[in-house]
């Protein structure tokens, strides 16, 4: 068994994610790029926080300007982005067909757990493949790995969720509330960055029409 | 006041987006790495969107419709400050101008936003928050490239100190200027000019950047009065290109 996830998606292979949950993502010799963020998008204060993509930044400050227009520059409207380094995303194993990871996860998981102060992680959950993760709330725990018995008790139920990932909660940088609220203001008004907004076949019928008369 | 103390305003404003939103827009493709020629674009964007909202304002007021307005004046039509037009140089240059520039709009834009005139103030309010992502990007780079290494905070110096006496020139006052601040409008360029000043200073010394001796810079001035640089025309005659293919085509 390989080292690391094996997938016949080769953009999965090319992030070489370990296989054992926990550990840590293999650093390379020589940076030839920025590091990756990966980026988390409220579309509105109602809606959780759902995965969009990855940006490379030297920075998170940096990771947030581009993921604003990267990820949030189409669309109705827009309450806030989380950005956080890829390398401090817990990743569960992936499940086949209808198997759920929650099935997996007891308290044996917790053996050789490092374990520090308590604080807070968020747990994402990954109900379609293909899809994208989706936040869907956060809990108190001394190990990644206690995240995830925690996150089974208050989140696991008879739907199957696919992949879990878990983050400490302090690493995110996020761009929310009140204070940020006004940078998405204009959002509606950018149609133009829509291709519904180009309808062209009225125009091209009646160019036609004045063509064949 | 007056309405045409008010359309020159308005013009000026829009004049500058107008400009600094096509000049950024020639990065397009070639930014410095792909996140950031995207966030560099669609703020180009943003700012002939801004531009179109002021040209509408003025259509309001009697002038011809925003296309007309944009495409068909010559250079010496124009209000905009000699800064927007300067050519974009290297991404040192265009990331100074964007910060020097902008940090102005946002103080123009909140103070707008209480203008009495309520369609001004609408406008501003609208728009203020699409300014301060800008504001946030530009504070972002300016402190990272500073940073960097030595040859980094060389060129970002260097630009600044070109850019310096240019981005002054954003706060040429108008003739009207007294009429603005009488009857509240908003309160005129030389608050501005203050305002920013203590705004870009926070900023470049966390930075490591230096600001001369303000005593010491000469303005540019004119363009709030038409008198441009040879940059301008050339800008212009290339933006009303495709307009002027076919002037009547519906887009």
């Amino acid at each position: 068994m390989s080292e690391f996830l094996n997938s016949l998606d080769p953009r999965i292979n090319r992030l070489s994610i370990p296989v054992e949950f926990g550990s840590t993502f293999p650093e390379k010799d020589q940076k030839d790029q920025f590091i990756t963020f990966e980026v988390f998008v409220q579309p509105k204060v109602s809606k959780a926080y759902q995965h969009e993509g990855i940006v490379h930044a030297p920075t998170d400050e940096m990771a947030f300007l581009f993921a604003k227009e990267q990820f949030s520059r189409r669309g109705m409207s827009c309450s806030g982005i989380w950005v956080v380094r890829t390398q401090e995303i817990q990743v569960s194993p992936i499940t086949e067909d209808g198997d759920n990871i929650y099935a997996y996860i007891n308290e044996e998981i917790m053996e050789g757990a490092t374990t520090s102060e308590s604080t807070k992680y968020q747990v994402f959950h990954l109900m379609k493949r293909g899809k994208q993760h989706v936040h869907v709330g956060e809990v108190e725990a001394s190990s990644p790995e206690q995240a995830l018995l925690h996150a089974k008790n208050s989140f696991a139920s008879e739907k199957p969720v696919f992949n879990l990932w878990i983050v400490k909660d302090s690493l995110f940088m996020k761009i929310e509330g009140e204070d940020f609220q006004d940078i998405w203001n204009t959002l509606p008004d950018k149609k133009y960055r829509d291709a519904m907004d180009y309808r062209a076949t009225e125009k091209i019928k009646k160019f036609k029409a004045e063509q064949n008369a | 006041m007056t309405e045409e103390a008010l359309k020159d305003l308005l013009y000026k404003i829009a004049d500058d987006q107008l400009i600094l939103g096509h000049r950024n827009s020639e990065w397009t493709g070639m930014g410095p790495l792909l996140e950031e020629d995207i966030a560099f674009s669609s703020m180009a964007q943003d700012k002939v969107g801004q531009s179109l909202a002021f040209y509408t304002l003025l259509q309001e007021l009697g002038e011809q419709e925003p296309d007309i307005v944009a495409f068909t004046r010559n250079a010496e039509q124009f209000h905009n400050c000699q800064l927007v037009e300067l050519p974009s140089g290297e991404y040192d240059f265009s990331l100074i101008r964007h910060f020097l520039f902008d940090h102005s709009e946002l103080i123009r834009f909140q103070m707008l936003a209480e203008c009495p005139v309520e369609e001004v103030a609408q406008v501003a309010r609208k728009l203020k928050g699409e300014v301060k992502y800008h504001v946030m990007h530009a504070n972002t780079w300016v402190k990272q490239l500073a940073s960097a290494n030595d040859e980094a905070n060389t060129r970002m110096q260097k630009s600044l100190d070109y850019a310096l006496p240019y981005a002054l020139g954003i706060f040429e006052a108008s003739k009207f200027e007294n009429d603005f601040i009488e009857a509240g409008i908003y309160p005129g360029e030389k608050a501005i000019e203050t305002k920013w000043k203590e705004n870009i200073a926070l900023v470049l010394e966390e930075a490591g950047l230096k600001l001369p001796n303000w005593s010491e810079i000469k303005p540019v001035y004119g363009g709030r009065y038409g008198k441009h640089t040879k940059h301008l025309q050339p800008l212009l005659t290339e933006m009303s290109e495709v307009f002027n293919v076919d002037p009547t085509a519906d887009w």
